[in-house]
């Protein structure tokens, strides 16, 4: 790996307070990232996952130590900055879809952009080829709960990718979806992170997924226990 | 305006509750507006007809005269003052107690002597020029009047009264027309008499105990026995009537406003509470948590717009067809004693609307940023995890 990374890790900590003292969800963290990264985070089930997830995404605040994403300190933005890296650098996919039930698969997936404030014009392009890319232009007036978990999961991939994001946080985006459902959206992620150079993050215990990734950190109780590189 | 059409959608969205709401809340918008519109109506209607037929542009009084005060009325007179005598300008009226006879009954009344030629009250006083029987005063009287004591144009009554040095006198008086007025002040227990005629009854030439202004004086002549009375005086007893109706209305408007308001936030602050994972996707895709605030507090706005929308629907021909028709007034009302006439016609203004909506769409902004105000304190993640604050 070279060059500046993406995104950076010092020092990271991150407690709860507890009856009796502080509980370290994620404890001494270092990491970085580099752009088109496949990389994963893995570990059983309270190892702290999602928690650095959620902090590299600006969902939550670190409790010490310091994250920057394109050399901006995470720490050090307002509540409105953290929204608009939110908007403008970051992507998520989530374990249930999360996709606004009451709009169709085209209002959802045009919603970012809407955020972004892009032309109607813009907007319509870039939502139908991302539907297009994600294999969905038949379902563009369909809303989530006439399609399957697969095809959420995809619409919610396309909602991320439209609007191009340097960095898209996965958080167990496979748990809820069958074998076949699950490889043919990693491969639509694989297909993204080759062709548009999207640093993919995913955390994870399901194997299906880290038989994809290129890298792989292994947590355990909020520790970094394994960080190699897979696949190359 | 991005929020403006996500708080739409999720308004619509919401489906029969948002319906009910809403209804709920026309309903508010429509009472409000109509019973605020009957009093606006009730009092122009009074006023209207009280300053045509009583009131003109503001009276003189005689210093002693109190017209809740009979045994005062015998002493409350004096000659007309030379700076109100314009004949273009002022009625000059003389009360004088009386007793009349009619059907051997005895009843006490009031005469009140008015030029026949005057044009500034709209009473019909031009009748009292009709010839009456050789012997007779010709009188007017008004048609409640008429129905209480059960005379009619054409009867006679005879009538005492004292003259100005304490003498009783007597005479039959010829009832020359039954005017009809929605004022009671000018109908019940009297008697309309010219002028001139009662001047010499009671021995008083050029005497009057109170004088009509055709409009309001610009400059008030000073006079030492005689008091300016402005419309705003005389007219405030008419106002505290009205106010006091609309101020134990008010109890009605807040038991709806609180019935629709209540509604309103509960259906807030469950959504809220059900829609953690959909605001904190909203989070995550980019919205502030003070944006998502801004969303809940106008999808809760929505249901007053849309309200407003149907109680104009459905309340708009309504309005129109009372502002513009009014609606009969049961006969029992004239009881009250309000000159209200047999039609109420309830005044509907762009003020009214404005300020009815104004207020609802405050309550509502209010009552629907309280449950969502505590979002704003909320982290993203929590949100998606459906925790709640």
């Amino acid at each position: 790996m070279s060059g500046e990374p993406i995104i950076s890790i010092h020092h990271l900590n991150k407690k709860f307070p507890m009856a009796g003292g502080n509980f370290y969800a994620l404890s001494q963290i270092n990491l970085s990232f580099q752009t088109a990264e496949f990389a994963g985070l893995v570990g059983p089930s309270g190892s702290g996952k999602t928690t650095l997830l959620n902090l590299i995404g600006t969902l939550d605040r670190a409790s010490e130590g310091e994250i920057k994403i394109l050399g901006k300190e995470l720490g050090q933005l307002s509540t409105k900055e953290a929204a608009e890296m939110r908007m403008k650098v970051l992507g998520f996919i989530f374990q249930t879809h999360n996709l606004l039930p009451i709009y169709t698969v085209y209002e959802n997936v045009e919603l970012p952009l809407l955020l972004l404030k892009w032309q109607a014009s813009d907007r319509h392009k870039a939502v139908m080829k991302t539907l297009d890319w994600v294999g969905l232009t038949d379902k563009v007036k369909s809303r989530p709960p006439q399609l399957s978990g697969g095809q959420c999961q995809r619409a919610a991939i396309a909602r991320v990718m439209v609007k191009g994001p340097g960095i898209v946080l996965a958080d167990e985006p496979t748990a809820n979806l069958d074998a076949e459902n699950s490889h043919s959206v990693l491969q639509t992620m694989k297909r993204l992170n080759q062709e548009l150079k999207t640093t993919f993050l995913f955390s994870t215990h399901d194997e299906k997924v880290i038989r994809y990734l290129d890298r792989k950190i292994t947590l355990e109780d909020g520790k970094i226990i394994e960080d190699e590189i897979q696949n190359k | 305006m991005l929020l403006v059409r996500l708080a739409f959608k999720n308004t619509m969205a919401a489906g029969v509750r948002t319906w009910l709401n809403t209804f709920i809340l026309s309903l508010t918008f429509v009472f409000i507006i109509l019973i605020n519109g009957i009093h606006t109506g009730m009092y122009l209607q009074i006023v209207r007809a009280r300053i045509a037929d009583e009131l003109g542009g503001g009276q003189y009084w005689h210093a002693d005269y109190d017209p809740f005060d009979p045994f005062s009325l015998e002493e409350s007179h004096a000659p007309l003052p030379l700076s109100l005598q314009n004949s273009e300008k002022t009625v000059p009226i003389l009360v004088v107690p009386a007793t009349i006879y009619p059907h051997g009954q005895m009843q006490s009344v009031v005469l009140k002597g008015i030029s026949p030629e005057q044009s500034i009250l709209q009473l019909p006083t031009s009748s009292l020029k009709r010839s009456a029987p050789a012997g007779t005063i010709p009188v007017m009287i008004g048609m409640r009047m008429a129905r209480d004591f059960q005379l009619s144009e054409g009867d006679t009554v005879a009538a005492r009264w004292r003259t100005h040095d304490g003498a009783f006198d007597a005479m039959d008086f010829a009832i020359v027309s039954v005017f009809k007025s929605d004022v009671q002040a000018v109908d019940q227990g009297q008697l309309w008499i010219p002028l001139e005629n009662l001047q010499r009854m009671v021995q008083t030439p050029n005497h009057a105990t109170f004088i009509v202004l055709r409009d309001e004086l610009q400059i008030l002549p000073q006079e030492a026995s005689w008091q300016f009375h402005s419309l705003e005086d005389l007219l405030a007893d008419t106002r505290l009537l009205v106010e006091s109706k609309r101020a134990s209305a008010v109890w009605l408007y807040a038991i709806l406003m609180l019935l629709a308001m209540l509604a309103i936030f509960d259906t807030q602050a469950l959504s809220v509470f059900r829609r953690h994972k959909e605001l904190g996707t909203l989070m995550a895709l980019g919205l502030t948590p003070s944006k998502v605030v801004q969303l809940i507090t106008l999808e809760g706005c929505l249901h007053g717009i849309l309200a407003a929308i149907l109680a104009t629907v459905y309340g708009g021909p309504v309005f129109w067809y009372l502002g513009a028709e009014g609606y009969p007034i049961p006969v029992d009302t004239e009881q009250f004693g309000l000159a209200l006439g047999e039609r109420m016609v309830p005044v509907f203004s762009v003020g009214l609307f404005a300020g009815t909506f104004g207020t609802v769409m405050l309550f509502l902004a209010v009552i629907s940023y309280w449950p969502a105000r505590k979002i704003a304190k909320l982290q993203p993640s929590d949100a998606l995890r459906g925790r709640s604050y």
